[in-house]
């Protein structure tokens, strides 16, 4: 009967010592948020620096960091940044004798609160070879929407971009109709343009297919070449909530990208047969 | 020949002159062997790890797995045969050991009080389990499980994990998490085969009917020499082998419904058992399964919502997935002669699940962001996984001393994932040179993952004599994992293919140094192909009697592990874990196990103590995210473990009210230098403390009983803040910042469940039924914290267990 006793006394005991809360949000330091974008042969305008938020802020605008000092260096030279006017939290240089090139290293420093935050990037060679297998898309003049819809599934309806990959590198590919005031191939489509871009991929050619094409007129097709770090921030994107990672990043002490971009052109012309 | 192989063979070569020296026993003037069976009283199955001791002295033994016994070199004369087997009462019988008369002796245990000559019931024993003679090692009587409170079916695995030094984990699975070890690194072996996917209905029940096993070993550390090739524990099931009656019995619960049928065939020279179990969730649907299907998958066993891009309205869809699993188990088996038993097993046993669902629309399409249309969408989701196996055994009786099973087994374990998601009408927007869809449109996704393990074992026993037990054989295992990933039907993400061969031979002696002392020293040596290397492990463990209740006890013993579980995270939307062997990149895992323990034990009550330490080298994760997916071998990390933890056990054995309470302390960190820059973190499953008491009251027919677990919180790692990102395209992208790995716990688990049974008995049958209670007081206990990292503020939310889940159960015998 003891052991009886002891059984429930030692359950209630215990019940009562399990029933604890704890609070699932965790709110925590500020850490340094670094978006560094160089294009080669391209000004330097787009650095961006912000600060991490609570989990639980409503906000969807990231604190920004207007009083960082931030060095760009290239062949071991040091180029001081200026913060571009306004709450932006964006940094440019402002002289002329700084330009990236296909196959240049380039660092960063920035100095922010006490803390020194670096990373490294290579400006990347622009793609090789880029081409279209047609240069001029001849669309049918449909009067009957579910004729074109019907011409748009085929599955052959497709421009292909191409470019040389010997070494198995990255790249993505930007659509965007240029010209001024684009007509729509049909009143289904609206007047707003749409800038597509596709995921990073490791490939050397990428078809585009009809959907995407929504207006007539010129557009441009674009070929990035991208570095890794570029690369990791879409596969970071993947979280498994049981079992979270930090996002990969090549910020030290710091979170974020720094990254560079070297691209090729083509132009493609979309017209009713 | 190569020189690996002469090197094996030089290796081994010391065994010769050791048998040798044990191959005669020495027949001493006032001594005779006593051997022969341990069998039911009433079925006539042979009972395996019976213990069998002289009541006038310390000698002492324990049957094989075939129910054999030989006590060497006993006194002539009148004496006392005490014989213990979980689950049966204990028995004393007088025997007369006549020189003059070479005989086999059966004896025959039975639950209920007998009224026979020479025998005395020494107690009213009703025990679950039973702490064997060895340290870590127990004995569970799968009979008595019944009276257990159930999740809806008994459970061996789950009853497991009640046991001190066993956990499961929280999200309620039947897993076993033996002594900081990971399911993965227990072997589990059924009749000899080796059973890779031990689990039902995503882990919540473990594969085994109850009802066809007779017999559970479990090794939750410093095992013997006869096993090997697992890291951490050794769960030994021996089936049923059928009786010498003709049995039928049947039960069902609110999930499946199970059957057994033995008889005796052949002119009753042989005995055919077999039992199935399936489920019934494909066809009736019962709350307590949908609780089950929503807290494994997430999704809603029958759900009606809106689904899919759809613009303008919602569209309600009503999808029922259909779920079921079975098992069948059937066993025949037969004596040619008195010194041959001859035993053919077959398992099968598959979990299914379609998930596949239509969504039309007759009169107006869906449309993409491009503006296409489409009225047609097919999701073709198919999961299955599930055992083949069969095993051989013969056993045979070449010497009163010597035993010798040669078994020859073949396992395959299969798990298939299919997905196919087809649009009619839409239009895929891109395709990259492979084929593979990007942007909107169907995609395909398939998995497959196969293990074929062929094995062949020759296991001896010698009792050389009252001081030297010996016991020494070989186990030569062929392994084929293959495991392929796909999409678009023919793209192959990862397609690892591997085939392996492992030759070990083990021998180890059992020397009783005295009353008081006993030592059991052994070697396993391995040859693995993959690695072209031999792999020595050896293992000691004694027992020492302090008094004849108080005994000291310890093993050490080193182990490698040949195949790992990989932990695939669902990338893929599947419960892809998948078998793979080691090879020159996978090292084989290692580990080293010490034990120590105290354990008080009289005929009423048990009290022991055990601290373990245990290393782990050459763990394996598995990841596909973040990694240059150029070269697979990215995907993996590797690390090391230690686990140690002390465990406590207060057992009343005997009485009306019986019971256990057990706590253990412990501690398992894991370092991998590529994973959370190299610095240590708890283990996925670390619990530092962990409480179990078990109670069951016995009153006439009527039986009581109940259980509580309290536990320490699983350890996760937490995002701690967010941020965001512009890409080039001008998308802001939202990102976490992730804290230490495991540095958070989910709040402490605790659950009491209770079961009411009756039975009910007459001259034609007897049944049970009864009313189980899971989680009576519905404690919320959390299963793991998820993350809505798409929307701000991020939403966080538990993932609970289940709650208050009654269920009720019947299982009739008829006679």
């Amino acid at each position: 009967m003891r052991f009886y006793k002891l059984f429930y006394s030692l359950a209630i005991f215990i019940l009562i010592m399990g029933c604890t809360e704890v609070s699932p949000l965790i709110s925590e330091e500020e850490l340094v948020v670094v978006r560094a974008y160089i294009y080669a042969g391209q000004p330097i305008d787009d650095i961006q620096l912000s600060l991490t938020m609570p989990l639980d802020t409503d906000t969807t605008h990231a604190p920004p960091i207007n009083n960082a000092q931030i060095f760009l260096i290239k062949d071991d030279e040091r180029y001081e940044c200026e913060s571009t006017s306004g709450d932006s939290g964006y940094y440019h240089y402002s002289g002329e004798d700084l330009l990236f090139s296909a196959g240049d290293s380039c660092g960063i420093e920035i100095l922010y609160a006490d803390e020194l935050i670096t990373s490294q990037t290579v400006v990347p060679e622009n793609p090789q070879a880029v081409s279209l297998n047609q240069t001029t898309m001849e669309i049918p003049d449909f009067n009957d929407r579910a004729a074109m819809i019907e011409w748009r599934q085929a599955g052959d309806n497709e421009i292909e971009v191409t470019w040389d990959n010997p070494g198995n590198d990255w790249y993505y590919v930007n659509l965007i109709n240029i010209d001024a005031n684009p007509t729509a191939i049909d009143s289904w489509f609206g007047s707003a343009l749409q800038d597509f871009v596709f995921p990073p991929i490791n490939d050397d050619s990428f078809a585009i297919r009809l959907p995407f094409i929504t207006h007539l007129g010129n557009h441009r097709i674009t070929v990035y070449k991208v570095n890794q770090e570029y690369v990791d921030l879409y596969e970071s994107r993947e979280q498994d909530t049981r079992d979270l990672n930090e996002p990969l990043t090549n910020i030290n002490n710091g979170l974020g990208v720094f990254s560079a971009f070297n691209q090729t052109s083509v132009t493609l012309n979309v017209k009713l047969q | 020949m190569n020189q690996a192989k002469a090197n094996f063979l030089k290796h081994i070569i010391w065994l010769v002159p050791l048998l040798m020296n044990f191959t005669v026993g020495q027949a001493a003037d006032g001594v005779k062997d006593i051997q022969g069976y341990i069998k039911d009283w009433y079925t006539g199955e042979r009972l395996p790890y019976a213990n069998i001791g002289l009541r006038e002295s310390s000698q002492g033994t324990s049957s094989n797995v075939d129910g054999y016994f030989v006590l060497a070199n006993a006194p002539t004369g009148l004496c006392s045969l005490q014989v213990n087997y979980i689950g049966y009462e204990s028995k004393i019988i007088a025997y007369n050991n006549n020189k003059l008369i070479d005989e086999l002796i059966t004896i025959e245990l039975k639950s209920n009080v007998m009224d026979m000559d020479k025998v005395e019931v020494v107690a009213d024993a009703y025990e679950i389990f039973r702490p064997a003679e060895n340290i870590s090692q127990l004995s569970i009587s799968p009979r008595e499980l019944s009276i257990l409170p159930s999740f809806g079916e008994v459970d061996i695995f789950r009853s497991l994990q009640l046991l001190p030094g066993i956990s499961g984990v929280s999200n309620g699975k039947a897993g076993l998490y033996i002594r900081g070890g990971t399911p993965d690194q227990n072997m589990v072996i059924l009749d000899g085969m080796t059973v890779y996917h031990v689990d039902h209905m995503f882990g919540m029940f473990s594969a085994f009917n109850p009802d066809a096993i007779k017999d559970v070993q479990v090794y939750k550390g410093g095992f013997p020499s006869k096993y090997g090739g697992r890291l951490s524990g050794i769960v030994e099931l021996s089936g049923k082998t059928g009786g010498d009656r003709k049995q039928l019995s049947f039960g069902a619960n609110m999930l499946s419904a199970n059957v057994l049928f033995e008889t005796p065939v052949f002119d009753d020279n042989a005995r055919w058992l077999f039992s199935g179990r399936r489920s019934y969730t494909d066809i009736l649907q019962s709350p307590f399964y949908n609780g089950i299907y929503t807290l494994i998958t997430g999704d809603e066993a029958a759900a009606t919502g809106s689904t899919g891009d759809i613009r303008g309205k919602s569209i309600a869809q009503e999808v029922t997935p259909s779920f079921y699993y079975y098992d069948l188990n059937t066993k025949l088996s037969f004596n040619p002669t008195n010194k041959d038993f001859i035993s053919l097993s077959a398992y099968a046993g598959k979990d299914l699940l379609d998930k596949s669902q239509d969504l039309e629309l007759p009169d107006r399409g869906f449309a993409t962001t491009g503006g296409e249309q489409f009225s047609t969408r097919t999701d073709e989701n198919l999961t299955d996984w599930g055992n083949l196996g069969t095993s051989a055994k013969w056993g045979h009786q070449w010497a009163s001393r010597g035993f010798t099973n040669f078994l020859v087994s073949g396992t395959k374990y299969n798990s298939n994932y299919e997905r196919e998601l087809s649009i009619a009408g839409a239009s895929v927007v891109g395709v990259d040179s492979s084929g593979a869809s990007r942007g909107l449109g169907g995609f395909a996704q398939d998995e497959y993952n196969t293990v074929v393990d062929l094995t062949a074992k020759l296991d001896n026993q010698w009792q050389v004599n009252q001081h030297h037990k010996v016991e020494f054989g070989t186990n030569i295992s062929s392994i084929q994992t293959d495991y392929e990933a796909l999409i678009a039907d023919s793209i192959s993400l990862l397609d690892i293919h591997s085939q392996s061969l492992s030759t070990a031979l083990y021998a180890q002696d059992n020397w009783a140094l005295g009353p008081l002392l006993d030592i059991t020293f052994g070697l396993r040596s391995t040859y693995y192909d993959q690695t072209q290397q031999f792999y020595h492990t050896p293992r000691l463990s004694f027992n020492y009697k302090l008094s004849q209740n108080l005994k000291l006890q310890g093993a050490w013993g080193q182990y490698y592990q040949y195949i790992n579980n990989i932990t695939n995270e669902s990338v893929l939307q599947g419960s892809n874990d998948f078998w793979l062997t080691a090879d020159e990149n996978i090292l084989p895992g290692f580990s080293e196990h010490s034990v120590l323990g105290l354990t008080y034990a009289n005929s009423g009550y048990l009290f022991s103590v055990e601290g373990y330490y245990k290393t782990l080298n050459n763990l394996v994760e598995f990841s596909r995210r973040f990694q240059d997916n150029s070269d697979y071998m990215n995907y993996f990390f590797f690390g090391s473990g230690v686990s140690q933890g002390v465990e406590f056990l207060a057992q009343k054995k005997t009485g009306a009210f019986t019971g256990w309470l057990s706590y253990t302390i412990s501690n398992v960190e894991n370092t991998f230098p590529n994973m959370a820059e190299g610095v240590s973190f708890p283990a996925n499953h670390d619990r530092p403390h962990e409480l179990k008491l078990m109670g069951s009251y016995e009153r006439g027919p009527w039986n009581f009983s109940s259980t509580f677990i309290y536990s320490s919180g699983n350890p996760y790692t937490a995002p701690e803040s967010q941020y965001l990102l512009t890409m080039l395209d001008g998308e802001d992208l939202s990102y976490i910042h992730v804290g230490e790995k495991n540095a958070y716990r989910l709040p402490d688990y605790h659950r009491l469940d209770v079961s009411l049974s009756r039975n009910f008995e007459s001259d034609s049958y007897n049944w049970d039924a009864g009313l189980s209670i899971y989680n009576l007081y519905n404690h919320d206990n959390v299963s793991f914290r998820e993350y809505d990292l798409d929307v701000s503020p991020i939403i966080v939310s538990d993932v609970s267990m289940l709650g208050f889940t009654p269920t009720l159960f019947i299982k009739a015998n008829l006679k």
